[in-house]
């Protein structure tokens, strides 16, 4: 009776340990990156993405793949394309103004606790790929002050999507299947334009990587727990 | 030796996921992201937008229904898809909505609410 209830004892301890770890790792964050955990925004304004590429679409196509992952992590995220449509209405009618405008300014209208500014530094199709690099960073709105920056790179060769028709990722095979295109119909585009998902995997990783994650939000259920053990004072070292 | 198989059926149920949240799905997000592409992408087309509007509904009649929770910024939404097919007394209705759903919307919606006549 007595092994068994020891038994129990170190199994039930074995099980709440291991349950409600954080997501994805339990990895400790960087100091740098925690300074903020005693006051972590519950709202995130995403802004219209800087584009910093050719490709005339990229920060339109851009904001219908943000909002769940942001919402996933436990923050509050305003509606996005009503939030673009009221900063057209309001003369920000280009992200770069967007970028510049006060942060008085859009707290004022959106009463949210941070911004999050990105930036596309690459959004296209080149030697068989599809390729995405965004460069991200969280202002929070009270002091000015930037808790997250980071940056995340999403490549995925062409022909693992619906082209699978060209079985190598040869550079060549692309222009040559260009071209027949280009001779054949205009379906072109369909090769070059970027896959959403593509962009929503490559935000994902940004934001949920283990390395230089951003914290957990209030409405994740591992909030209370990451900010138990943020709060804990660092253990003396061992003799 | 005597340790070896609570740890062991310890292991067994943690690597089974026993009593951790999943790292995913807090919210039914649906159409949400479809939705907001459709409308940044078609604003001028009210019959495009008259069924995207329909669809959302449904979507969140049957999350209640299931008692799935609605994302951050889906009944806002749904409100916007009311404005701009002019209707405001539903807009006012989903907008109030997504203010008790979730607090942190509250200075937006209330300034929104405040522009609907």
């Amino acid at each position: 009776m007595r092994h068994l209830s020891r038994t129990l004892a170190g199994l039930s301890l074995l099980v709440i340990s291991s349950a409600c770890t954080l997501t994805p790792t339990s990895t400790t964050p960087h100091l740098a990156q925690t300074a903020y955990h005693r006051d972590i925004p519950r709202s995130i304004l995403v802004l219209p993405p800087l584009n910093e590429t050719t490709e005339m679409n990229a920060s339109a196509r851009y904001l219908s793949t943000i909002s769940a992952v942001l919402g996933e992590r436990g923050y509050y995220v305003p509606p996005i394309a009503m939030v673009n449509q009221m900063l057209r209405d309001n003369g920000l009618t280009l992200p770069g103004q967007m970028h510049q405008a006060p942060l008085s300014r859009l707290t004022s209208v959106f009463g949210v606790d941070a911004v999050l500014y990105v930036t596309i530094q690459h959004w296209g199709a080149s030697l068989g790929a599809h390729q995405v690099t965004f460069d991200y960073r969280l202002v929070e709105t009270r002091g000015g002050t930037e808790i997250w920056r980071r940056s995340a790179t999403g490549r995925r060769p062409i022909n693992s999507e619906s082209n699978a028709n060209i079985n190598d990722e040869n550079g060549w095979a692309l222009i040559a299947k260009i071209l027949i295109h280009l001779i054949i119909d205009s379906a072109v585009a369909e090769v070059m334009d970027i896959p959403l998902d593509l962009v929503r995997e490559t935000n994902a990783r940004a934001i949920n990587s283990s390395e230089d994650q951003l914290l957990l939000g209030p409405y994740h259920p591992g909030f209370h727990a990451q900010q138990l053990q943020l709060s804990l004072p660092d253990l003396p070292p061992q003799d | 030796m005597r340790l070896g198989t609570p740890l062991v059926v310890a292991l067994l149920l943690s690597a089974l996921g026993f009593g951790c949240a999943s790292p995913t799905g807090l919210y039914d997000w649906g159409r949400y992201e479809e939705s907001v592409n459709a409308v940044v992408f078609n604003p001028e087309r009210p019959a495009d937008l008259h069924t995207e509007r329909e669809l959302l509904a449904q979507e969140i009649r049957t999350s209640l229904e299931n008692h799935r929770r609605i994302p951050p910024g889906k009944w806002a939404h749904l409100g916007y898809l009311c404005t701009l097919t002019g209707d405001n007394h539903a807009a006012r209705q989903h907008f109030i909505a997504e203010k008790t759903l979730f607090p942190e919307s509250a200075a937006l919606m209330d300034f929104l609410i405040g522009r609907l006549k």
